[in-house]
């Protein structure tokens, strides 16, 4: 919900926790199904945060990577189409705008 | 004359099954010439696209999606075949079994979750048979394939031909060029979305913030 009320996240994200394997914690996995291609990593800031051991032994990490690039589509697939529309009374609406229909 | 600029907003809203209505607010900057005219461009995404016969695997689906094929030189086709899914296999599967009775096969096994099962008959014109669309809904990521085989003692893998597949004579072999059964990726799960990992070890307490200007 947090995340979701980001704009530049559009309005969904997929979030999973997950243990941390090899310390005491936890990993959010996000996922952004809105965005096309590679993004911006997160900043995160942890200044907030109470560390689990005030003696200096286990030392508190945050820390944002990326997973998986996001990817945009290679338009090169045996299905790709290409129409042009041409720009003409039936075309143009009133407020300016290109409408076309493409099947 | 220089290029025109972007256009201002483009969108692109589903009208009918194998339509859309695009629409375009044209660019501030015309690079000095009257626009006459804009080309798309489209492509295929998702398992849709590779069911409607792109010729790569999609991207850009919420799940793994993988396609069960059985296919037929005769339109007689009798006999079953097994599948097997993360080293646990189903009981032997008809080749006329329906979307729901696949369904129920896959979800007999301890691993694999709920899956949404369709079925398809085969567009080939020179072939019989059919295929099984498995979406897999229990994963988030990509999965493994499932593999399959046709009788007891031979190979799995992601193709099988052989003994069970007998048009007239179940238990005879089938020649090369005869009967098979073949498992597709058709979509690797959140290929092509952008994921991000964020990881907070050895705290106690407190409150963290996120920051994102994609």
């Amino acid at each position: 919900m947090a995340l979701e009320a980001l704009p530049s996240l559009r309005g969904e994200v997929r979030v999973t926790r997950y243990q941390a394997v090899s310390a005491n914690g936890f990993v959010w996995s996000i996922v952004m199904p809105r965005l096309r291609g590679n993004q911006p990593l997160m900043a995160i800031d942890a200044s907030e945060l109470v560390s689990s051991d005030t003696s200096g032994g286990n030392v508190l990490d945050a820390s944002v990577t990326e997973r998986s690039p996001g990817q945009v589509p290679s338009m090169d697939s045996s299905a790709k189409l290409r129409q042009t529309v041409v720009v003409s009374n039936s075309t143009v609406l009133t407020d300016g705008r290109i409408e076309a229909r493409i099947s | 004359m220089a290029p025109p600029s972007a256009p201002i907003m483009v969108t692109a809203v589903p009208s009918s099954e194998d339509s859309i209505v695009v629409s375009i607010v044209p660019p501030l900057d015309n690079g000095g010439v009257e626009i006459t005219e804009y080309v798309i461009e489209l492509d295929a995404a998702e398992s849709r696209g590779y069911l409607a016969g792109a010729s790569s695997r999609m991207l850009y689906s919420r799940h793994e999606v993988q396609i069960i094929t059985i296919s037929s030189p005769e339109d007689s086709l009798e006999g079953s075949f097994r599948i097997r899914f993360l080293d646990h296999q189903a009981s032997d599967i008809s080749v006329h079994s329906t979307a729901e009775q696949m369904r129920h096969a896959l979800e007999s096994l301890p691993v694999t979750g709920t899956v949404a099962v369709r079925l398809l008959e085969l567009g080939d014109e020179d072939r019989f048979g059919h295929q099984w669309v498995v979406r897999f809904l229990s994963f988030d990521d990509d999965v493994p394939s499932m593999e399959v085989s046709t009788s007891e003692g031979s190979s799995w893998g992601a193709v099988a031909s052989g003994i069970a597949f007998g048009v007239s004579a179940p238990t005879s072999s089938i020649a090369p060029g005869g009967a098979f059964v073949r498992v597709d990726e058709a979509a690797k799960g959140l290929e092509g979305f952008e994921q991000q990992d964020v990881s907070i070890t050895e705290a106690v307490g407190g409150a963290f913030k996120l920051i994102f200007k994609g």
